[in-house]
């Protein structure tokens, strides 16, 4: 469940960052803001509620995280005269989310060592 | 699309749970093991640490694009982070590899699990970087 945890972890870091962005970003996504607000303090509420039932805990988490991706990509679309850092930063964090669980449920359905190979360090 | 997809995903998670109710006397069988799994420890290790490598490698990916500001801010979580998840996936091969010829001695359970827990303190060090933007 570590990778779950580390999921949800960057979607709380997401939220907490689109808030901490919130005087930069077009007025008319308070509403959005005000989701993810509370999406962010779902998700925690959820993992605690569920704890020791992982199946529950998964579910519950990847709704979340489905509803959570739509929201980025409204926020990314509705916010293109935005800080090129803060749409930088929709876009790293938004594919980090996919990419994690991707390979999650892919890794479900069978072994495959090319999803172990090394990751280039950045230079 | 994505969400699409996602849903796609959700569908047999609201599943299988339901599906697997057992009788009154019962108990609850194992969930089946994906194919090349031995255990479902094995299982749960190797989906773990699946999506730990493909965070890390989107991130590493999404790195290229930042602002030269942002990847001093990023960079030495971000190679931490790697760094820790491909000790992790090292150790985890030789685990699921189990005893050959040329491995012998392959890492234990806890081994492997302190090395994933190593990773995902690592991956919440890289995540509090991403905040700092402005």
């Amino acid at each position: 469940m570590l990778g779950i945890v580390g999921i949800i972890q960057l979607a709380l870091s997401l939220v907490g960052g689109i808030l901490q962005n919130k005087g930069v970003i077009t007025a008319n996504t308070d509403n959005l803001i005000t989701q993810l607000s509370g999406l962010g303090s779902g998700l925690l509420t959820s993992v605690l509620a569920n704890k020791g039932t992982a199946t529950a805990g998964i579910s519950d988490t990847m709704a979340a995280l489905g509803t959570l991706s739509g929201v980025i990509q409204t926020l990314k679309t509705n916010n293109t005269n935005a800080p090129a850092d803060f749409l930088a930063y929709l876009d790293e964090a938004d594919k980090s989310v996919n990419a994690s669980l991707g390979a999650y449920v892919q890794a479900g359905k069978g072994f495959d060592v090319t999803m172990f190979a090394p990751v280039p360090e950045v230079s | 699309m994505k969400r699409a997809l996602l849903s796609l995903v959700l569908l047999p998670l609201l599943v299988l749970p339901l599906a697997g109710c057992p009788a009154a006397s019962s108990t609850t069988p194992p969930a089946a093991l994906a194919p090349g799994y031995s255990t479902a420890l094995d299982q749960q290790l190797g989906q773990t640490l699946a999506a730990l490598r493909a965070g890390d490698y989107a991130a590493t990916t999404s790195y290229l694009a930042l602002t030269p500001a942002q990847q001093a801010a990023e960079k030495s979580a971000l190679n931490n982070f790697t760094a820790a998840v491909n000790t992790a996936d090292a150790l985890y091969l030789a685990f699921h590899a189990g005893v050959t010829v040329a491995n012998p001695n392959p890492p234990s359970a806890d081994q492997v699990q302190a090395a994933v827990a190593t990773a995902t303190s690592a991956q919440t060090n890289f995540n509090a970087t991403l905040g700092v933007k402005q």
